[in-house]
């Protein structure tokens, strides 16, 4: 059974936390591999002497590869960014502790947050869905890329199938509609009262 | 400087080639999320997304 758990990060830097974990990861587990493949070819050795004292000799030394293998694998199963969760990575392994000991080292990472993920809220962000299918006409936006980044905006329409939205930026002095990508904001406000939007 | 990073429509598996290596299908600039899958047996995630190969995924490809 796999255990789920957010670790904090530097934001902006959650994939970079994720694959370096990951890396060493499977770094460290090559190692482990390499270990055991040894006690492997010394079983194969002892089945092949007839002097029992020997055989164990060469059984006994397998045991304790097999054992340091064991020890120093981490194991970590995966890690998993997400554009909804800023900060935070998701990883995947055999309980807390095999996280803590393979996030040591890791630059960026701010540690694991306590409590399990149940894998029903792990699921959400599997099937990531559009931004566009969040935003509603009258939200309030930030541009995220393109060449109004950094600016905001209000929506004015929003093409769910082009995966589109239409906002009108409030930096100009005239409302000029901007037609841009769906994935280019970011929603900052949801439409709110009458009175909070007018005015 | 790096090639672009793409992801194949199929298996979403992470690459920059304009093909996947594995499913021979088109990849695509546009992706979003992010799962990187050291142990596809043991991980749930993996068997969710049905990826059996370790290794850099995407999770929503346009
Ligand atoms: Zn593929």
């Amino acid at each position: 059974m796999a255990n789920i758990y957010a670790v904090k990060t530097t934001v902006g830097q959650e994939r970079n936390v994720a694959e370096m974990l990951c890396r060493r990861v499977e770094k460290v587990n090559r190692e482990a591999e390499e270990l055991n493949r040894e006690a492997e070819e010394l079983n194969h050795k002892a089945e092949k002497l007839k002097l029992n004292r020997e055989a164990e000799k060469f059984n006994h030394k397998a045991e304790k590869l097999k054992h340091k293998a064991e020890k120093e694998k981490y194991n970590v199963y995966s890690a998993l960014v997400s554009n909804e969760i800023r900060g935070y990575i998701l990883v995947e392994a055999q309980d807390k502790t095999e996280i803590d000991k393979s996030l040591r080292g890791v630059s960026h990472s701010r540690g694991l947050v306590k409590g399990k993920i149940p894998f029903a809220e792990v699921e959400k962000f599997l099937e990531p869905k559009s931004i566009v299918t969040k935003v509603k006409q009258g939200d309030i936006v930030e541009l995220i890329s393109g060449p109004f980044r950094g600016e905001k905006a209000r929506v004015v329409r929003v093409d769910q199938k082009k995966e589109k939205i239409t906002v009108e930026l409030f930096e100009a002095t005239v409302p000029i509609p901007v037609t841009v990508d769906g994935e280019s904001i970011r929603v900052i406000k949801k439409e709110v009262s009458e009175d909070e939007t007018s005015g | 400087m790096a090639k672009k990073e793409k992801a194949c429509k199929h298996c979403r598996m992470i690459t920059s080639e304009d093909t996947c290596i594995y499913c021979n299908v088109n990849t695509s600039e546009e992706w979003f999320g992010f799962v990187y899958i050291v142990n596809p047996e043991k991980s749930e995630i993996a068997q969710k997304l049905g990826v059996k190969i370790n290794g850099r995924y995407a999770l929503r490809i346009r």
